[in-house]
């Protein structure tokens, strides 16, 4: 909600910001002129908010298929001079480490910069890896911002790096950092180059063995340089001066070795590192021998633990070293005050920590109240039909969106769920394994992201796959971002049934789910035939509409005809259904007026208001 | 000035985020450091969602320390027991007493506390529980839709939000479109009219009158 105005044209002054918002101001700040993305969060509102501001600051903005398609057109502005930057969730630079790892040997010659949002605790994703060893896989530098103020400098500042330096730059952000507001001060916007020019240098770019093998040692020694970059760094700095305990901590897990620090009261000195890889070896190894004790602070993986480690082994007196290792620190979820103060209290030998101020009381029973398909919601009928038609011995193999979701009950969905675009493969290899059909379920935008080579695949090797493709005409769970099956702005539209029938797909069905006897019919048919069949079931988005203006009437339960059996709730789940003093009724506010409960109904008791 | 630290508790789609973010520029505006952490993603589908704001000069971290809120905001009166473990026995608590009873529950047969027995758990932390009625208040206003607004203005009548009313009521006004902008006033004043109101009946509630 931040004013869009503001953020893309004032030169000084205060805003607060999303920290992927600053990302956005920093990038312009560097005179950023391409930005590409596949959404995901956390990372979305990078990508959104520039697309917002495009046309006012002359940014092209690209919506990609998928994050290595997105890192690759962003990485070709930069090898032509144009200052580029590419944004994904954590498990998206997966997906587009192919082309980052070779793109770290040919070098770029804009700036370039690639942002990977982590998400520690898996608020919105399937896994909790930790992005900081694509860093060292790639041999590239990374900066870690800890707040906004410093998502959006460090985000200029690695761009100007990457360019001076010929390299790709990672820029690693953390959920808490990505989505929390903070104030950040704003600088001047640097103009730079929109239109590039491609110098040819075959040696350079064409990554044949003998050009990359040069190339490799060409990457050793630019990184002796950002080495050198980050020993004089501002951003890998000590804060206070105290000597009981050396913290050394980086990312959002510094913002709470400061609070626990202060809440203990203990004298610490603590080394923020904000430019991590490559990391100032100098500087830890000053650091370390002014104490007995250093703790190491870091969400996820200990892998500045071992860094560290291994830098003091150049030390005659070495300071012992908490963190993960020692067993002061857990290696799972992201951290909290509390985590990190007790980590501290325990290595001082401190104890009790943290006297709870809570008070325990006799409580009654919170349930839980877990994410749900929305009202109205077209894969709630997909999914009924689908069910409802194939049966429940039926494998389900689910994928990356909202129709995960599905999984919960009632309608219960979804019997194995891995990565954007994983269903149709696993699908594949179980329906050979079992001998018989098995169905994959895909959304449009994971269609287009990652499922084309698997369909191909599986008509190759006749693989029997039923392939519900659920087009809701957006990118719902991340935001409403456009793909290739809508309405394009430039270009064309890309129809899936197309795609289907183009990749030799020979029983291709689209239609509107809400038509429950022309889905069964389908299913029914992929389900005898003989190889993949595609069957598209395509009704917008309930929320999107809503967002578009497009309202339908609600529909109503007539008190007289309903007796209470409550097979709507029961089987379809859908949240506008409200249960009070013992009547059931539509909430209609919630209430989208898809019509689904009217099926569902035995006594016909569900009707339209109007 | 420590850390003031506000939790924002709700239902996915009530404006939690909304809130949260008119107190933080109200506090920017106000002169304060500010950390907000929001919620995206899956949490925005109907479930439980919670954002953490922070304001003072001595704040780093977004996240509130179990036990440590000033003040919760709970436009939901289960979303208001699960975070019990924010409160302390100084602790406001402004609960809007509108249940959103979450689907699983109906689908299991499981049960939704009643009010009166949220209350009852709740105040035995904290007596500083304040009960109003959003939804007809908003409705009141023009729109069921700034209940989230109508608890804003309530808490700031308490005088326990170091933000002066005006501020907070002119940045929730700036930051909806324009044709909102009159119902999200109203809502606000309404809101702020009746914390006597919520005053008096939550103390029936604590005292076990009703
Ligand atoms: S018509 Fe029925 S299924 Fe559709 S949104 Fe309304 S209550 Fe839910
Ligand atoms: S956002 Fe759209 S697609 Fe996603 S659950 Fe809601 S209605 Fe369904």
């Amino acid at each position: 909600m931040v004013d869009l105005n503001a953020l893309a044209s004032l030169e000084s002054g205060k805003l607060l910001l999303l920290g992927n918002e600053a990302i956005v101001r920093g990038a312009l700040e560097a005179g950023v002129k391409v930005v590409t993305a596949y959404p995901g969060t956390p990372s979305s509102e990078v990508v959104d908010t520039f697309y917002r501001i495009a046309e006012k600051t002359g940014v092209y903005v690209e919506y990609s298929v998928n994050e290595k398609v997105a890192l690759e057109v962003a990485a070709g502005a930069a090898v032509s001079g144009v200052r580029a930057l590419c944004s994904m969730k954590h498990v998206g630079l997966n997906v587009a480490s192919d082309a980052l790892i070779t793109l770290a040997y040919t070098g770029v010659r804009g700036g370039f910069l690639a942002v990977t949002a982590d998400d520690p605790s898996c608020w919105s994703s399937q896994n909790e890896q930790d992005n900081r060893y694509y860093a060292r896989l790639a041999n590239i530098p990374m900066f870690e911002p800890s707040n906004s103020q410093e998502a959006k400098d460090m985000t200029c500042s690695a761009l100007k790096l990457s360019e001076e330096l010929e390299l790709p730059v990672i820029l690693r952000t953390t959920t808490r950092v990505s989505h929390t507001l903070a104030p950040v001060t704003l600088g001047p916007l640097e103009k730079s180059a929109v239109k590039g020019v491609f110098i040819k240098d075959a040696r350079r770019f064409v990554m044949v063995p003998s050009n990359a093998l040069v190339r490799h040692d060409v990457l050793l020694d630019k990184m002796k340089k950002a080495e050198e970059v980050s020993e004089g760094s501002e951003y890998n700095r000590v804060f206070g001066e105290g000597e009981e305990i050396g913290v050394i901590a980086s990312g959002a897990a510094f913002n709470y070795a400061v609070e626990a620090v202060d809440k203990l009261g203990v004298k610490a000195s603590i080394l923020k590192l904000g430019l991590t890889h490559p990391l100032p070896s100098g500087k830890i190894l000053n650091f370390l021998q002014g104490f007995d004790k250093v703790l190491v602070v870091e969400e996820l993986e200990p892998i500045l633990e071992n860094d560290v480690r291994s830098i003091g082994f150049a030390l005659e007196k070495r300071p012992k070293i908490y963190g993960k290792l020692t067993g002061h620190f857990p290696r799972s979820k992201e951290y909290s005050i509390e985590v990190v103060y007790h980590g501290v209290a325990a290595s001082l030998g401190l104890a009790p920590p943290l006297e709870a101020k809570r008070q325990d009381s006799t409580l009654p029973p919170t349930p839980p109240r877990p994410p749900i398909l929305c009202p109205g919601c077209p894969h709630r009928a997909s999914l009924y039909a689908a069910k409802t038609t194939l049966g429940k011995e039926m494998a389900y193999c689910t994928d990356i969106g909202c129709y995960a979701l599905g999984v919960q009950p009632p309608l219960e969905v979804g019997d194995i769920l891995i990565c954007m675009g994983a269903s149709l493969g696993v699908a594949s290899g179980i329906s050979h394994a079992l001998g018989s059909s098995t169905v994959a379920i895909v959304g449009d935008s994971t269609f287009f992201h990652a499922s084309i080579p698997a369909l191909i695949n599986a008509v190759y090797n006749n693989h029997r796959i039923i392939v519900i493709v659920l087009d809701n005409l957006t990118t719902a769970m991340t935001g409403f971002q456009p793909h290739p099956g809508v309405e394009p702005t430039r270009g064309h539209r890309v129809m899936i049934e197309d795609v289907a029938q183009g990749c030799g797909v020979k029983y291709v069905k689209v239609l509107d789910p809400m038509n429950l006897m022309e889905a069964r019919k389908a299913l029914k048919e992929a389900a005898l035939f003989e190889g993949p069949s595609v069957i598209v079931m395509r009704r917008a988005c309930s929320v999107d509409e809503r967002r578009k203006g497009v309202y339908s009437p609600p529909y109503v339960i007539s008190k007289e005809k309903c007796n209470k059996c409550l097979a709507c709730v029961k089987v379809l789940g859908c949240p506008a259904f409200h249960l009070s003093d013992g009547e059931l009724k539509i909430d209609e506010v919630l209430c989208s007026g898809c019509g689904l409960c009217v099926y569902i109904c035995p006594v016909k008791a569900v009707e339209p208001s109007r | 000035m420590d850390a003031y630290n506000i939790l924002v508790v709700g239902v996915g789609g009530q404006g939690v985020l909304f809130a949260s973010e008119a107190i933080g520029e109200a506090a920017l505006e106000s002169g304060f450091n500010v950390r907000v952490a929001e919620v995206h993603g899956m949490a925005q589908r109907g479930g439980s969602v919670v954002c953490n704001v922070r304001l003072g000069e001595r704040v780093h971290s977004p996240m509130i320390p179990e036990g440590e809120s000033h003040l919760i905001i709970a436009l939901e009166p289960l979303e208001a027991l699960r975070y019990v473990r924010y409160m302390n026995r100084e602790t406001l608590i402004a609960v809007n007493s509108n249940a959103v009873i979450p689907p699983g529950l109906i689908i299991s047969g499981g049960r939704y506390p009643s009010l009166s027995e949220i209350v009852k758990g709740i105040g035995e932390v904290s007596k500083n529980i304040l009960i109003v009625d959003a939804l007809s208040k908003a409705k009141e206003a023009g729109s069921p839709a700034a209940q989230n607004v109508v608890m804003l203005g309530l808490v700031s009548a308490s005088g326990k939000l170091p933000i002066s009313s005006e501020i907070l009521k002119k940045t929730v006004t700036q930051l909806v479109k324009r044709k909102f902008q009159d119902v999200n006033r109203r809502a606000f004043e309404i809101g702020f009219k009746s914390y006597m109101e919520a005053l008096n009946s939550s103390s029936l509630y604590l005292t076990g009158k009703l």
